[in-house]
């Protein structure tokens, strides 16, 4: 075993390859908002009035104003909480931190992995459709294509890849996404 | 910012050119701003400690927030009439951590027509003011430009 192999065990990760994780389509917390794409716009400090306008979207071929292509990562998150379940804040750590919700729910298979920690490495989306006012993001399918255990300076892991498929509420497709992050647990001597 | 009156059409472009780079420094406030504006809340965008356990030098900009920084820098290139059709693909090299600046910068590297588009393929990167190295990229953002018909 060369210094750069895995230690751990990917055998259960491995067995995910090419099936589904979703066990139904996953919608996001929130529909497309005025309010939410301005929020975004204002971080980044992006002028643009197809965003903002839509009198110009209009002129230009869109609906109406749209969200910027990337904001596709913000409406497809799951809600952190909803009526029903009981509180999540089991500790007032000022580091305990939470998932979203689909993350071991029953929407989603999480991924099984050794790792217990993680960071994006590479991505590639391909944007179909823009994201009007009040429109769905819907991971349709959601799917682990790669598994590559490798170390790394920050850890023992494996880069996973996923492609993932959303659609609006229409069942249009949105967006196709490709995603491979590393999965990992830290070396010991990084905090 | 851009002048939204103006339009860069397809005729125009030359393979080679680089478009206007853009800086995104990145304090604190930043980031948590962020976070509530794309519902990422995963700790290592907003709190060190968190970063740091995992092996981060601080915390560090999410994906959204960098593939925005490049939207915004292509979208005040293609102007009004532009389309954005693809991103990536494109490696997250290292974290764009807090108390730094990202510089977006990108460039044209071919330009083609294919079943009545036009297309434009843009070479982006992410570069760290501090170690001025490549932080995200080099990577392709297609985009379409009208013609001048």
């Amino acid at each position: 075993m060369t210094s750069s192999e895995s230690e751990l065990d990917w055998t259960e990760t491995r067995k995910w390859i090419g099936r589904n994780l979703l066990t139904r389509p996953r919608k996001g917390a929130d529909p497309v908002e005025r309010s939410t794409i301005r929020r975004q716009l204002e971080v980044l400090e992006m002028d643009c009035p197809l965003h903002y306008d839509d009198e110009v979207a209009k002129r230009y071929g869109y609906n109406g104003i749209f969200a910027p292509y990337h904001m596709l990562m913000a409406y497809f998150w799951p809600p952190w909480w909803k009526p029903g379940i009981p509180t999540r804040w089991t500790s007032d750590d000022p580091n305990f931190w939470l998932r979203p919700l689909s993350e071991g729910e029953e929407l989603k298979v999480p991924t099984p992995t050794p790792g217990t920690a993680g960071f994006v490495t590479d991505v590639e989306v391909e944007f179909l459709q823009p994201l009007y006012v009040g429109d769905r993001v819907i991971a349709a399918e959601d799917k682990l294509v790669d598994v590559n255990p490798r170390k790394t300076r920050v850890g023992d892991g494996a880069f996973l890849t996923h492609e993932v498929t959303y659609v609006n509420q229409r069942g249009e497709v949105i967006a196709r996404w490709r995603m491979t992050s590393y999965s990992y647990v830290p070396n010991p001597q990084q905090r | 910012m851009a002048e939204w009156t103006q339009q860069r059409y397809w005729e125009d472009v030359r393979e080679g050119e680089e478009i206007s780079e853009v800086l995104f420094p990145l304090p604190i406030q930043r980031m948590v701003m962020e976070a509530g504006a794309v519902y990422d809340f995963h700790a290592i965008h907003h709190n060190r400690d968190v970063a740091q356990t995992g092996g981060a030098r601080d915390m560090f900009a999410n994906t959204t927030f960098l593939v925005g920084m490049w939207e915004r820098a292509v979208r005040e290139w293609i102007g009004l009439g532009g389309g954005i059709r693809k991103v990536g693909p494109f490696p997250m090299r290292t974290f764009n951590t807090a108390g730094d600046t990202v510089i977006v910068r990108g460039k044209v590297v071919r330009k083609y027509q294919e079943d009545g588009n036009r297309f434009v393929e843009l070479e982006m990167q992410s570069v760290s003011k501090k170690t001025g190295g490549i932080t995200v990229g080099p990577g392709t953002f297609l985009v379409t430009l009208p013609s001048r018909g």
